[in-house]
């Protein structure tokens, strides 16, 4: 998937850009302040109709204006699509493909894929960071996950609510919790099996980005049983059950439910110790970019074609050597690639395009 | 800016209709003040009638004017087969869907959250009611959002017991969606493709 061409009309400091991007590696240049992650931000809401950033439609106009319009043309698997999100304060938000009203699947919409300094804490970070960075990755690949991601949740707040008034004896609470049980199987097997397909790829960009070669492995690890995430559905199914079983009286103490999907984690292991724990800081932090660069691969590899990558402000935060090594795989990768940076020297070479960015306009190099 | 008291009130009520905002209270409003005396006076007596004489059938929830209901009463319809339903709205696309069985209207959308309870559901007159005649089937069309399914999971529960053979409208049905607006054509495959639960 590659855009050839933006427009982007009052959007935050952006009043008007015209821009035909290269289908490979696009730096975009400029000081803080400027608009570079504003830009990163209209391809994000192009794709998903919303922000990345905590912000309200509203507050993506730009100052002094009713609405923003964005307008992207990308080419997937041989086909061009013509894309429009639209918010106007009086009308709301209209989103178009090939000029008709797009309801929310995302077939042939544009899918991005975010990289801000924040994924560098991946790895040492808290588990949620690492559920979320997996339950993203599936949700965009399979409505079906997204559904059951969906169930799951309102099973668990429903079940959670149960325990904090303390009724545990009715029969809902056993219908609820059958519920979360059956909601979290497809969850978990879907993030096993993610998990497993990621450890070759994160080995091998490892290897690459670093020149190290130690040994690469990623587990799953169940907030319910020590079994590190080799399980089939059935067990998964008999082992929540059977834990949630013996947790009762713990739940009970603390007012939620302590085990399930919700609660669970991945550990990875270079040459057998915990990166988490024991891995350096600049370990860590290849381990991240490794993930995140090993997550185009597998959608690539489960969509047919590449996402577009959006990495904002990533390249300030690792040293010479990794900046370096990133630049040359992003260059020969075969995806596109958005990447702000303060720096232009950072790239050498014809194969990619400079824009820079300064009080909210864009002019290309050259 | 004031308006005319009555106008202001008129406004005011019809703003508390769900669906109207202030601007179309607004219009619908300007527009009964153009319309003849008689023609309003048609439009009153109808809201007061209807409100009046329309209630809950006492056997199967459905909205009726006379009780019990014309489908209560229907001696061609299957009495064998019942089906549980959230909303009389329902009721009327099921029936446009070509369903031949008999219904329970649960006149409540399950609210788990907020009620945090499903004993206040009138589940009790459904077991009753099915008890005391030849029902053989309960259909849960309940909607497939996680309140509907767990309605659907308490209803099976309790009538299994009692020797009722308990089936769920198939998937197919758009998820998180409301039976009310699905297509005649999806809701007929729905009930053909029902399972046991
Ligand atoms: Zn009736």
């Amino acid at each position: 998937m590659k855009i050839d061409a933006v427009e982007i009309n009052n959007f935050r400091n952006l009043s008007r850009v015209l821009m035909h991007p290269a289908p490979g590696v696009n730096l975009l240049v400029g000081k803080n302040a400027q608009g570079k992650t504003n830009f990163l931000e209209a391809l994000y809401v192009l794709a998903n109709g919303a922000s990345f950033r905590p912000a309200r439609d509203r507050d993506l106009v730009q100052v002094g204006q009713a609405s923003y319009l964005l307008r992207g043309r990308y080419r997937v698997v041989e086909k061009d699509f013509n894309l429009t999100v639209e918010f106007s304060c009086k009308r709301g938000k209209i989103i178009r493909v090939n000029d008709k009203r797009s309801v929310f699947h995302r077939q042939n919409r544009l899918q991005v894929l975010l990289f801000t300094p924040d994924d560098l804490y991946l790895v040492k970070g808290p588990p949620e960071r690492r559920r979320s960075f997996l339950d993203l990755i599936l949700s965009q690949v399979s409505a079906e996950y997204e559904h059951h991601l969906n169930r799951f949740t309102g099973t668990l707040s429903r079940r959670n609510n149960l325990l904090k008034k303390q009724q545990v004896k009715g029969k809902d609470f056993q219908l609820l919790t059958d519920m979360l049980v059956q909601s979290a199987v497809p969850l978990v097997s879907a993030r096993i099996n993610l998990v497993n397909r990621l450890e070759t790829e994160v080995a091998s960009l490892y290897h690459r980005l670093t020149g190290e070669q130690s040994e690469i492995k990623i587990r799953y690890a169940l907030s319910f049983s020590p079994k590190a995430g080799m399980a089939s559905a059935p067990t998964i199914s008999d082992l929540l059950r059977q834990a949630l079983e013996a947790a009762r009286e713990q739940e009970l103490n603390r007012r939620t439910t302590l085990l399930g999907p919700h609660r669970d984690d991945f550990n990875i292991y270079l040459q057998g110790s915990n990166a988490k724990t024991y891995g350096s800081q600049g370990q860590q932090r290849s381990l991240a970019v490794a993930l995140k660069l090993a997550t185009m691969s597998l959608f690539k590899s489960l969509k047919g074609y590449f996402p577009v990558f959006l990495l904002d402000e990533v390249l300030a935060e690792l040293d010479e050597q990794r900046r370096r090594l990133l630049l040359d795989h992003l260059c020969g990768a075969g995806f596109q690639a958005f990447l702000s940076t303060v720096d232009s020297s950072v790239l050498t070479g014809d194969r990619h395009k400079i824009f820079f960015i300064s009080g909210g306009s864009i002019t290309e190099e050259g | 800016m004031r308006l005319a008291r009555p106008l202001e009130k008129l406004i005011s009520e019809l703003e508390k209709l769900p669906g109207i905002g202030p601007k179309s209270a607004q219009r619908l409003a300007l527009h009964i003040l153009r319309q003849a005396p008689s023609e309003v006076r048609e439009l009153a007596r109808a809201l007061v009638e209807a409100r009046e004489k329309i209630r809950p059938c006492s056997r199967c929830g459905n909205l009726t004017d006379e009780d019990p209901c014309w489908i209560c009463t229907d001696i061609h319809r299957d009495g064998s087969i019942i089906c549980v339903v959230e909303e009389a709205s329902d009721v009327i696309a099921l029936e446009r869907a070509g369903y031949k069985g008999k219904y329970y209207v649960l006149n409540q959308a399950p609210r788990f959250l907020e009620s945090g309870s499903l004993e206040n559901l009138n589940i009790d007159r459904l077991l009753r009611n099915v008890v005391t005649s030849q029902v053989k089937e309960i259909v849960l069309a309940t909607n497939p959002t996680i309140d509907g399914e767990l309605t659907a999971r308490y209803i099976a529960e309790l009538a299994k017991p009692v020797g009722l053979r308990v089936t769920r409208l198939a998937h197919g049905l758009p998820v998180g969606g409301d039976i009310e607006y699905t297509d005649e054509l999806t809701l007929r495959k729905a009930l053909e493709g029902r399972q046991e639960i």
